[in-house]
C-alpha cells in the first residue's frame, strides 16, 4: 500500500507480513487491486502496518470466521448489496460504522498492550473525501495515531 | 479439561512469539487472520477431543470422580460390551381434580401442577377433554359429579426424571401463577405414582459393565439382578434366600421336615416406592342384610400385591371419599394352568408372588336389588413381579435344577419425625430448601440395601446439607413391617432401625427392604401427616 509522507526507524519492531501492496496512491482512478502476498514477500511495521490492520478488520465480512462471529464489520456485504451512486450519506453512515468497530477493535487491543509504539496506536480514523461512481466506489480515509501522525489512504475495495 | 477457543488461540500465539520474537499477532494482523485463528480452529477441537477420550477412558478416573459424571466416551465403552446407560424415567400418575362447577374442561399438553412443599412440578401428558358427557371417538374423559362437586382424573408425569418424583396417593398439588382452571377446588394424587429414575451415572454404568461381564446367567444374585436391571426400568435391588439359608422354609416342605435344596426365594424391590396398581373388579352381594360385598382377586390381578389400598364403586355421581370399608382380605394362591408353576407350599409362601390370589369382603349400599356392580380397587405393590418370575422360567433362561420364586420384598414402612433448630430465626421451611432435605431422606431410606440398619446419624448427616444449627434429638423413627404370614410386625428406635429375625412370619434382614413415602395414607386416605415430618424451631 502505498502512503507518502511517513518515514521511521523500525529497528526493533513487530512486523507483519504486507499484503495491502495495492492500489498506488499515486495513480487517479479505479485500480484493479487483490490482497496478496506479493511476487516478492515484503515486512511492514509501523503505521503501514497499523493501516493493514485496520484494513483487514474493515473488510473482513463479520460471522465470515469460525469461532469469531463478532471479528469484522459488515462494510463490504453492504457495499457490495449495492449503494445509490448519488447516495454519498448513506456511504458514509455505512463507512462511519464500520470504522468505528475497526477502531475499537484495534483500540481494545492497544489497551491490554500498553507497550505498544504509539505509531502503531489509532487514535481514531476519518473518512476525508467519498468518490461515487455508476461502477465504483472509493473511500479516502485519515488515521491519527497517537504519536500525531497523520496518514492519509485509499481504502483498497476488491471488485 | 476441555480448552476453550480463545485458550488454544493464546497457546499458538504464545509458541509463535516465543520462537519469532520479531512477529507481529494482534488482531487485524496477517498472522492473526490467516494463522493463528485458522489453526486455533483446527486444532481446538482435536485437543478437545483427544482430552476428552483421555480423561473419560481413564475408567478409574471415571470411578474416582467426586461428582457424578455423564461421559459419552463412556457410554462408548460400555457398547463394546453390549451395556447402556439407562437414560432414567419420569414417575407417572394421575391427578385428581375437583372443582365446583360442571362443564367442558380443555387441557394443554404440558398444564403443570406444582407440589410445593416438595418443589415438584407434573405436566399433563396430552392435549385433554373433560366432559360431563365425553364422546368415545375424540377420547375425552369423563367429569364425575360428587356431593355437589366434580371431579375428573388426568394422566400426569413429572417434569424431569429422578427418583424424587414418587409421590403417595393424595398428596396435594396447587396450580402455578400462570395458569387457571375455572372454579378449581383441589388437586390432588390419585394413587401412588410410579417410580422415577435418575439417569445412570459412569461409576453406575461401570459398574453395570462388570456385572454383565461376570453374571450373564440366572444362577446367582448378581447374574439374577442384572439381568432384571437390564430388562426392567426402575428395578433396584435383591436378595436370595436359598440353600442352606435360615429363610428358606420353602425346601422343607416334605414329610421329614429336611431341606431338599434346589430351591431358591427371590425377593425384589423392582421400585424405589410403592405403585398403585388400579384393576376394575366386578363385584357381588353376599349379604343383604349387612351391604356385604365381594369380590376376587385374581392371580393376575395386581400380581404381588402388598395390601389393598383403596375400593370404590364405579360410578359417575357418587364419591366415598377414600374407601369403601373393608372388612376382610383372606390371601390364598392359585397356579397358572398350562404353564409352568413354582411350588408353592403354603398361603404365605405364595404372599407377595404372582401366585398370591384373595378374596376380599367390604360394605357398599348400592341401588336397592342390584347384586353386581363395579369397583376399582387400588392396590399398592411393586410392579413386574408377573414378569420377573416367567423370566425366571422360561424354559431358555431358567435353571433346570432349581425352583426360584419370585416375591416382592417384605416392606417396612417408615416415618420419622425430625425437629430441627434455626440458626437465624428469620428462616424458613423454604429458605432452608427442607423440600430437598425431604427428597435426600426419601432417596436415602428407598435406597438402602438389603440387610442395612436405618441410622438416625446418617439422617442427620443429611440435615446438616442444610444451613441448620443443628438437629433436636432424639430422631424418631417408627417401622410396620408387613409380614409374608399377615401379621404386622412394629419396630421403633431413635439411634437405628434394624429389621428383626422372625423367621416363621418371613421377616429378615435378607427379605425386608425399607420403604418411605412422602406422606402418609391410612385407610385410603392420605394423612394430614408427614411421613418424613420435619419441624423447625
Amino acid at each position: 500500500m502505498a502512503i507518502s509522507g511517513v518515514s521511521s526507524d523500525y529497528t526493533g519492531r513487530l512486523k507483519d507480513i504486507s499484503i495491502l501492496q495495492s492500489p498506488d496512491a499515486t495513480l487517479v482512478g479505479p485500480q484493479d487491486i487483490s490482497i496478496t502476498f506479493g511476487k516478492t514477500a515484503k515486512f511492514c511495521a509501523g503505521v503501514q502496518k497499523l493501516i493493514q490492520k485496520y484494513t483487514i478488520i474493515l473488510l473482513s465480512n463479520i460471522g465470515s470466521q469460525p469461532n469469531y462471529a463478532d471479528f469484522g464489520t459488515s462494510f463490504m456485504a453492504t457495499i457490495k448489496a449495492g449503494i445509490s451512486p448519488v447516495d454519498k450519506l448513506a456511504a458514509t453512515q455505512i463507512f462511519a460504522a464500520a470504522s468505528y468497530k475497526a477502531v475499537t477493535t484495534l483500540k481494545n487491543y492497544q489497551i491490554k498492550n500498553p507497550q505498544l509504539p504509539l505509531d502503531e496506536c489509532i487514535a481514531r480514523a476519518e473518512l476525508y473525501r467519498i468518490s461515487l461512481y455508476n461502477s465504483f466506489v472509493a473511500f479516502d480515509v485519515k488515521i491519527y495515531t497517537d504519536a500525531g501522525d497523520v496518514i492519509k489512504f485509499l481504502v483498497p475495495l476488491p471488485k | 479439561m476441555a480448552e476453550s477457543i480463545q485458550n488454544t488461540v493464546d497457546r499458538i500465539t504464545a509458541f509463535i512469539t516465543q520462537n519469532y520474537t520479531d512477529v507481529e499477532t494482534g488482531p487485524g494482523s496477517v498472522l492473526s487472520e490467516l494463522l493463528i485463528k485458522l489453526a486455533a480452529t483446527i486444532q481446538n477441537e482435536q485437543y478437545n477431543r483427544i482430552a476428552e477420550i483421555s480423561q473419560s477412558s481413564s475408567i478409574s478416573a471415571a470411578k474416582a470422580s467426586l461428582t457424578d459424571t455423564y461421559s459419552e466416551a463412556i457410554d462408548k465403552i460400555a457398547s463394546n460390551y453390549n451395556t447402556t446407560r439407562s437414560s432414567g424415567a419420569k414417575a407417572k400418575g394421575k391427578i385428581k381434580v375437583t372443582i365446583s362447577s360442571s362443564g367442558d374442561y380443555s387441557f394443554r399438553e404440558g398444564f403443570i401442577f406444582t407440589q410445593s412443599a416438595l418443589n415438584l412440578n407434573f405436566l399433563v401428558t396430552k392435549d385433554t377433554l373433560v366432559s360431563l358427557d365425553p364422546s368415545a371417538v375424540l377420547e375425552e374423559i369423563q367429569m364425575y359429579a360428587s356431593q355437589g362437586l366434580y371431579y375428573f382424573i388426568l394422566d400426569v408425569e413429572a417434569e424431569a426424571t429422578g427418583e424424587d418424583y414418587q409421590l403417595a396417593s393424595g398428596t396435594v398439588f396447587s396450580i402455578p401463577e400462570k395458569y387457571y382452571i375455572r372454579d378449581f377446588v383441589k388437586a390432588e394424587a390419585y394413587g401412588n405414582f410410579s417410580s422415577g429414575a435418575s439417569p445412570e451415572t459412569d461409576k453406575q454404568l461401570l459398574a453395570k459393565v462388570k456385572s454383565n461381564l461376570s453374571n450373564s446367567k440366572l444362577e446367582s444374585e448378581s447374574g439374577i439382578a442384572s439381568k432384571f436391571r437390564d430388562t426392567f426400568a426402575g428395578f433396584q435391588a435383591l436378595s436370595v434366600c436359598g440353600a442352606n439359608d435360615a429363610e428358606m422354609l420353602r425346601d422343607k416342605n416334605n414329610i421329614l421336615g429336611i431341606a431338599t435344596f434346589g430351591k431358591a426365594d427371590v425377593y425384589v424391590r423392582s421400585s424405589l416406592a410403592l405403585e398403585t396398581q388400579q384393576v376394575t373388579k366386578k363385584g357381588t352381594l353376599i349379604d343383604p342384610e349387612e351391604n356385604l360385598w365381594q369380590i376376587s382377586m385374581l392371580n393376575t390381578d395386581a400380581p404381588g400385591f402388598y395390601y389393598i389400598q383403596s375400593i370404590a364403586p364405579k360410578t359417575a355421581d357418587i364419591d366415598y371419599g377414600g374407601t369403601l370399608v373393608i372388612k376382610n382380605v383372606n390371601f390364598g394362591y392359585a397356579l397358572y394352568f398350562n404353564q409352568r408353576n413354582n411350588e408353592i407350599p403354603s398361603i404365605a409362601a405364595a404372599r407377595f408372588s404372582k401366585y398370591q390370589t384373595a378374596e376380599v369382603t367390604f360394605t357398599y349400599e348400592g341401588p336397592p336389588g342390584e347384586t353386581e356392580h363395579d369397583f376399582e380397587v387400588n392396590t399398592l405393590g411393586q410392579p413386574n413381579i408377573l414378569e420377573m418370575q416367567d423370566l425366571l422360567l422360561l424354559d431358555s433362561q431358567r435353571l433346570a435344577c432349581a425352583d426360584y420364586l419370585v416375591r416382592a420384598v417384605v416392606p417396612c414402612m417408615i416415618s420419622l419425625k425430625i425437629n430441627l433448630v434455626k440458626k437465624n430465626p428469620v428462616d424458613t421451611f423454604e429458605s432452608l430448601n427442607l423440600q430437598q432435605l425431604k427428597k435426600d431422606i426419601f432417596n436415602y431410606i428407598n435406597t438402602l440395601p438389603f440387610g442395612d440398619q436405618l441410622h438416625a446419624s446418617n439422617i442427620v448427616k443429611l440435615c446438616h446439607n442444610y444451613d441448620i444449627k443443628h438437629v433436636d434429638l432424639p430422631i424418631e423413627m417408627t417401622g410396620q413391617i408387613l409380614a409374608p404370614g399377615g401379621e404386622v410386625i412394629y419396630v421403633n428406635d431413635n439411634d437405628s432401625l434394624t429389621i428383626p429375625y422372625n423367621l416363621t412370619s418371613g421377616v429378615s434382614p435378607k427379605t425386608v427392604g425399607y420403604f418411605i413415602d412422602y406422606y402418609r395414607i391410612e385407610d385410603g386416605v392420605t394423612q394430614p401427616v408427614d411421613n418424613i415430618g420435619i419441624n423447625i424451631s
